[in-house]
């Protein structure tokens, strides 16, 4: 074998060995993230951990469909995303407050036992699965609209829209001003990115 | 802000047993709308902060890293 060819071929190869471990280092290092995401979407502990474990799974599966330079956090969240879109929504289409233990939402001390934050509660698990989770990526993870952007797969205007009226309608119900819970809807599915797991489930229109 | 929301007597939380529901900047004028909205916002993210922060801080369970670990070494 030409020496340049071999030099060439041992190169991609440890290329491919760094890509490989800069894989698992970063799922490992997202996991933190996904489990708050899974925990938005469920709001439950049990589900929660049980949906990580299967985008984990999935994600491994189809690591090779990850394209390097973009977002793994967001790329994993849409795997995340659709897995619980395309399973966990069907299985439980809502999760009453009293299927998520206290201590499994609250443990903030002296929050745990303000009543507006019970009440905030409570109005979280009116709103739809897909919008708890975006309030929660923008409000306590502090990701960019545009991180957030490739995941959901819905323009940087739009979800600005969608937080704002999100907090607004999480106001309007705090301060006791009658309104109706937002509307979940189909739609034809906008794809962020790749995704094996992605099929044709409903997604929100918030 | 703190002040300006003082002077409305509307400081979030603005929830409290017996009173369920507040009127809103109603009663505030002008700029005061738009500081009662940013201050709603600090109270809102400290509150989500305070139910799911502490999700990100549990240890991950053990088979997961298992599961990650495990197909990095096959790979």
């Amino acid at each position: 074998m030409d020496p340049i060819e071999t030099q060439d071929t041992m190169q991609a190869t440890d290329n491919k060995t760094l890509a490989t471990q800069e894989f698992h280092d970063q799922l490992i290092a997202v996991l933190p993230s996904l489990r708050q995401q899974a925990m938005a979407l469920t709001r439950n502990a049990h589900d929660a951990d049980d949906l990580v474990q299967t985008a984990v799974g999935n994600a491994l599966a189809a690591k090779a469909s990850f394209m390097r330079g973009t977002s793994f956090r967001a790329w994993m969240g849409s795997i995340l995303r659709n897995r619980f879109l395309s399973d966990y929504r069907r299985r439980r289409p809502t999760t009453s407050l009293e299927d998520a233990p206290d201590a499994s939402l609250a443990r903030s001390g002296r929050q745990q036992e303000s009543l507006a934050v019970q009440e905030l509660q409570r109005h979280l698990g009116r709103l739809p699965a897909d919008q708890r989770l975006l309030l929660i990526m923008i409000s306590v993870q502090g990701m960019s609209y545009e991180e957030a952007s490739e995941q959901f797969g819905v323009p940087v205007g739009t979800l600005k829209a969608r937080v704002s009226r999100t907090r607004a309608q999480l106001r309007a119900w705090l301060m006791g001003e009658v309104e109706k819970a937002p509307k979940e809807v189909t739609a034809p599915r906008r794809r962020a990115m790749p995704s094996p797991q992605m099929d044709a489930s409903p997604v929100l229109i918030i | 802000m703190n002040n300006h929301l003082r002077a409305c007597g509307k400081e979030w939380p603005f929830l409290s047993p017996g009173k369920p529901a507040l009127r809103s900047e109603a009663s505030c004028r002008g700029g005061r709308h738009a500081a009662s909205d940013a201050a709603f916002d600090v109270w809102l993210n400290h509150g989500l902060t305070g139910m799911f922060a502490h999700v990100a801080e549990e240890p991950i369970p053990p088979e997961l890293i298992t599961l990650i670990e495990t197909c990095r070494r096959a790979s």
